[in-house]
């Protein structure tokens, strides 16, 4: 890593505590929570619900963003990717770092799927654009993480194209919680629930 | 899984779209060459461009729909619609109605009231009844029925065998995956490891209910969990009885494996209405149907070709 890539990311830090700040659309109840029991773990009684709606012209299709949605702790580290999606091409997975907030330091996390096996999902028909993902609070290692306070980041990117950040601050304890997050021009719209387990 | 020595690196090409069919197009491709995947993408795009204008339901000038203002006259049609149609008129008679395209008439009905409309039209179906015939050489088809039909049930699984079609015409294409919103065909070396969504947990990362691999087969599966009508605060399956005209309650979801998506498609909505026993029974008509289901309390089924192709379960 050069200077100037040191730089750019500092500035990029910057811009993104900005973001943090102005999306937090929970202040009040969220950010007075008291800090009690501040080592207790997840409440496994609880999930957390991110559902987002990509972006569509109505009756037209779109080619679905490069997206990523993951969650980090209150020291800035990544401690869960909920998902990630990539374009590939030539020989594998292209990781692109269009990707700039979820690339940054997340190599070691790549997984590399076999040539030959290609992984996909079969199901009733989905409504075009709309994605959940569910958080059962644990780490991408599978440890239960401790209550507290994370960011929620829901990032979209086109090569060549736009590079759209959500950010959320969550106070995650055993509080429910629902909000809508704002949506830009690749992602429609955001909710996240913090909610009793179904 | 295939070995042969010299064919580890296949070029991979991977391409997601938004509001195709209205819902989700999936493409993947392995091939030798660098512009393949590119050339099978596109190509891919306009195969399904020029199929949903032959069976649009939402399209008022798709050919279907221009035929369905047509009544008891051969009209010429496309080798395609003629095709669909006579299949769709040979699974009804083959499921004993349980595979009908006019419940769409009680789609349409449900759609009215669940925007507020007061009215409970009566639609009577029956099922036994002829919807349309077909002249396959004469290209020609003559509809009978006074309901409207879609051919939903059937044209995507349709779209998905066509699509493959045209990607494997494409020079140095060795594998090609299609998921047309979770409706899937895979063709050529290798296999796609197919994890089945979860009808109580429509979250992407959640836990599949089971894997699968499949090699040069195709999968789809019907639920009412992801559409469907909410009247009076009740929340209906969008798929429809043609027994008893109500909304479809014996099943959670279904999936079948067939050899093309096409039958894959249409087994999946016969057993999207029927008992899971008497779903099984009609899926081990034919050896090579593969057939999972899970019940309206959440209890899974499974046949046995189903059971062959299962992977362990990860977890």
């Amino acid at each position: 890593m050069n200077s100037s890539d040191e730089t750019s990311r500092l500035s990029r830090r910057s811009i993104l505590a900005g973001l943090v700040s102005a999306v937090f659309s929970l202040p009040s109840v969220l950010a007075l929570a008291t800090t009690r029991g501040a080592s207790k773990k997840f409440d496994t009684r609880f999930e957390m619900a991110v559902d987002i709606e990509i972006a569509t012209q109505n009756g037209f299709r779109v080619r679905r963003p490069y997206a990523a949605v993951w969650l980090e702790d209150s020291t800035g580290k990544a401690i869960r990717t909920l998902s990630l999606w990539v374009q590939t091409g030539r020989r594998g997975p292209r990781w692109i770092p269009d990707l700039r907030r979820w690339f940054r330091d997340e190599q070691a996390r790549m997984q590399t799927d076999g040539g030959d096996l290609v992984n996909t999902v079969a199901s009733a028909t989905r409504e075009a654009g709309r994605y959940s993902f569910t958080w059962d609070g644990k780490n991408d290692k599978g440890k239960l993480v401790d209550q507290g306070e994370y960011t929620l980041y829901i990032e979209a990117a086109r090569q060549h194209g736009t590079y759209q950040l959500i950010a959320q601050k969550l106070r995650i304890d055993t509080r429910p919680f629902k909000a809508e997050l704002g949506g830009n021009i690749e992602i429609k719209g955001a909710t996240v629930e913090f909610r009793k387990r179904k | 899984m295939m070995a042969f020595g010299r064919r580890k690196t296949l070029y991979q090409h991977r391409a997601d779209y938004e509001g195709v069919l209205g819902t989700s197009l999936e493409i993947q491709v392995g091939s030798r060459s660098k512009t393949a995947g590119r050339e099978v993408e596109d190509q891919v795009l306009a195969e399904i461009d020029r199929l949903e204008g032959i069976f649009s339901v939402y399209r008022a000038d798709s050919e279907f729909n221009l035929w369905q203002a047509t009544r008891s006259v051969a009209v010429p049609v496309s080798s395609e619609l003629a095709f669909v149609l006579s299949e769709s008129e040979q699974w009804r008679t083959e499921s004993n109605g349980a595979f009908l395209p006019v419940v769409e008439a009680l789609t349409k009905v449900w759609r009215e009231r669940a925007l507020g409309a007061l009215h409970d039209k009566l639609v009577d179906l029956d099922p036994s009844q002829p919807m349309w015939e077909v002249d396959l050489p004469a290209l020609t088809a003559t509809r009978l029925t006074e309901h409207p039909a879609s051919l939903n049930a059937i044209a995507k699984g349709f779209i998905v065998d066509r699509c493959v079609e045209v990607a494997r015409e494409v020079e140095s294409v060795k594998q090609v995956l299609i998921n047309i919103g979770g409706d899937l065909r895979h063709w050529g070396v290798g296999a796609a490891q197919v994890a089945v969504a979860n009808p109580n947990d429509g979250a992407e990362n959640s836990q599949p209910l089971c894997t699968v691999n499949l090699s040069n087969k195709a999968m789809a599966t019907s639920g009412g969990y992801r559409r469907g009508f909410t009247v009076d605060g009740q929340r209906h399956s969008h798929i429809f009885d043609p027994v008893n005209m109500k909304p479809a309650i014996n099943v959670k979801s279904v999936s079948c494996i067939a050899k093309t998506a096409m039958e894959a498609d249409i087994l999946a909505t016969i057993l999207g209405v029927l008992l899971p026993e008497e779903g099984l029974a009609f899926a081990d008509r034919n050896d090579s149907v593969g057939a999972f289901v899970v019940g309206k309390t959440g209890n899974c089924y499974q046949n046995k070709a189903w059971e062959e192709l299962r992977t362990p379960n990860r977890t």
